[in-house]
């Protein structure tokens, strides 16, 4: 089931000047599956979080159309199905977290008879329990940003936006709130995640969209995305400086690695499997074949950088 | 209507974490100890009975003190109205809540439900602020001087639908502006001059062709605050509130429309 689906979606700032108007997201089209953490990586200003605000309608598109839960995505009852945490949040700072709870659970639709437990059970969840009587005035920004959380998924919602979730959070509160999403991701929510960390991306998500100055330049799954399927390694039971090792290699593009390891460079598959039959005709023992990953930052730089080049 | 209560009540959270909420309810409280105190020094019946010819009293003491309730009820209607702006000029969305009304509108309630929230929870603070005082100084002067005139009461709701009609103007405003000052400058400029003036005008003989069309107009378009003060003041004079219909019908008409039209921004607006 597609728990979001936009297409051509767009939005335009008009701009007193003629000519200059802002395109912040333009003609883009996306699917995200139930279950499933998706991320949506971009630099700063690429139009990351005016998607998010297209898809909550705290923003109306210029064009285009999306569904969430397969519905028209403008309803706003299906709200109650989604939590948010946004990037530059500001919790009322006169509220104590409990308070905070109180008010925006309601507003979420939580039936009053069960918020009071529903609060105790979020606090806990997001280790903030003994401070639930404090005012958030008190609180560090770490702290915030657990809370934020907090109200962003107590009325237990399947589809879930976090927009830059570890933001200006130290190395301990980030594991902190990724293994929080983490057991999020295993409770079968739909998470939609805006992040400019791509380690933590590449962490967590299934599925990724690139997007550079409001348009979608990649996307993929994060497995797909990642593997680099002209090169290989091979890894062997055997000492390959004590076989034959330079004479079946020669005619490939080959480097051996840590004395039992092959590296194919730049090849297609059908010369993958020569090398092996070649190997095994040495009797080399394979233990396992993979193609080499990239990390989702060279994925993300190269498609940048070649997006930039095909508009100059 | 659950999703209203909600936002009325997260509204007033709001309001009674400000100090403007704590210091407008602490100069309403003192106006009642302040009438508390003049009357328990010296109440308003030994004044009348030291300073009125006894003959007059005899036939006018009923008047006498209406009039006094008119001359209370007049300072208590322009002080309670001219501060009660002051605690929920901000209740307008996007002016104080900035950062957390993206987490608000992301929550099942519809814009429409919850400007009216934050509309009417202003005007809830305002108008138990208004029942308090005005019901106070009554039974104050009501006990001391055992002449109750109800009709006094009749000072809260016109003041309160003065102050809905100027109120609901700030919705507008401050959502076109971003800021709360135009709303608040407005409300002070119709409330003080503009209105009175209005009142004098559209009743001025001395005023003729296009002057005069042009006063009659802006004073059948706004809310009618002064017209609906001096019927307060009439009411607790003679007891008789509804002399004019008029002003009451515009009034809320001019209310209801601009708060339509401050929902009808609301929900274009990109915030």
């Amino acid at each position: 089931m597609s728990v979001l689906q936009a297409t051509n979606l767009t939005k335009v700032y008009p701009s007193p000047f003629k000519g200059s108007n802002i395109k912040a997201v333009d003609s883009l089209t996306l699917e995200v599956g139930e279950g499933t953490v998706f991320g949506l990586l971009g630099g700063n200003g690429a139009g990351k979080t005016t998607l998010i605000k297209l898809i909550l309608s705290i923003i109306k598109p210029t064009s285009g159309t999306f569904t969430l839960f397969e519905q028209p995505g403008n309803r706003h009852d299906l709200r109650a199905r989604i939590g948010y945490l946004p990037e530059n949040h500001r919790i009322p700072p006169f509220l104590t977290a409990k308070e905070f709870l109180y008010y925006f659970g309601s507003l979420s639709g939580i039936d009053p008879a069960y918020i009071k437990t529903k609060i105790e059970e979020t606090l806990s969840l997001v280790g903030l329990s003994l401070q639930r009587d404090k005012k958030v005035k008190t609180f560090s920004k770490g702290m915030q940003q657990r809370l934020c959380l907090a109200q962003a998924v107590i009325h237990n919602p399947d589809l879930i936006f976090l927009d830059e979730p570890t933001d200006g959070i130290d190395p301990v509160g980030r594991k902190e709130i990724r293994d929080f999403l983490l057991e999020l991701k295993n409770q079968g929510k739909t998470i939609f995640l805006n992040s400019h960390i791509l380690s933590e991306v590449e962490l967590i998500c299934d599925s990724v969209a690139i997007i550079n100055k409001g348009v979608l330049v990649k996307k993929g799954l994060v497995s797909d995305l990642t593997a680099n399927y002209d090169e290989y390694v091979i890894k062997t039971g055997n000492d390959l400086r004590e076989v034959n090792y330079s004479g079946f290699a020669s005619g490939f593009n080959v480097i051996l690695k840590n004395n039992s390891e092959l590296v194919l460079q730049k090849s297609e598959l059908e010369e993958l499997n020569r090398l092996i039959d070649e190997m095994r005709k040495q009797n080399i023992l394979i233990k396992e074949i993979s193609p080499i990953r990239k990390t989702l930052e060279e994925i993300y730089i190269t498609t940048l950088g070649e997006n930039e080049g095909a508009k100059n | 209507m659950k999703n209203i209560a909600n936002v009325i009540k997260y509204s007033i959270r709001e309001a009674l974490s400000s100090k403007i909420l704590i210091s407008y309810l602490a100069l309403s409280l003192l106006i009642v100890v302040v009438v508390l105190i003049a009357v328990a020094i010296k109440g308003p019946l030994s004044y009348i009975d030291e300073n009125i010819p006894p003959e007059i009293l005899e036939t006018e003491k009923t008047s006498i003190i209406n009039i006094i309730f008119a001359v209370v009820a007049g300072f208590l209607s322009f002080f309670t109205s001219f501060l009660a702006i002051f605690p929920v000029a901000g209740f307008v969305p996007g002016i104080n809540d900035k950062g957390s009304l993206d987490m608000l509108l992301s929550k099942p309630v519809g814009r429409s439900e919850f400007l009216t929230g934050r509309y009417l929870g202003g005007l809830l603070i305002v108008g138990v602020n208004f029942a308090f005082v005005i019901t106070a100084v009554w039974l104050i002067i009501s006990v001391s001087t055992s002449i109750w005139n109800p009709s006094f009461l009749y000072i809260i709701p016109f003041n309160l639908l003065s102050f809905a009609a100027l109120y609901a103007l700030m919705f507008p405003l401050g959502l076109i502006t971003g800021s709360n000052l135009t709303g608040i400058l407005t409300y002070f400029i119709l409330l003080i001059i503009v209105n009175p003036l209005l009142l004098i005008g559209h009743s001025a003989e001395k005023f003729t062709g296009v002057l005069k069309t042009v006063i009659s107009a802006f004073y059948y378009v706004l809310p009618k605050t002064a017209e609906l003060g001096s019927t307060a003041l009439d009411s607790a004079l003679k007891g008789d509130p509804f002399s004019q219909f008029l002003p009451l019908i515009t009034t809320l008409a001019f209310t209801v429309l601009v708060f339509l039209y401050g929902i009808f921004i609301f929900e274009k607006k990109d915030f």
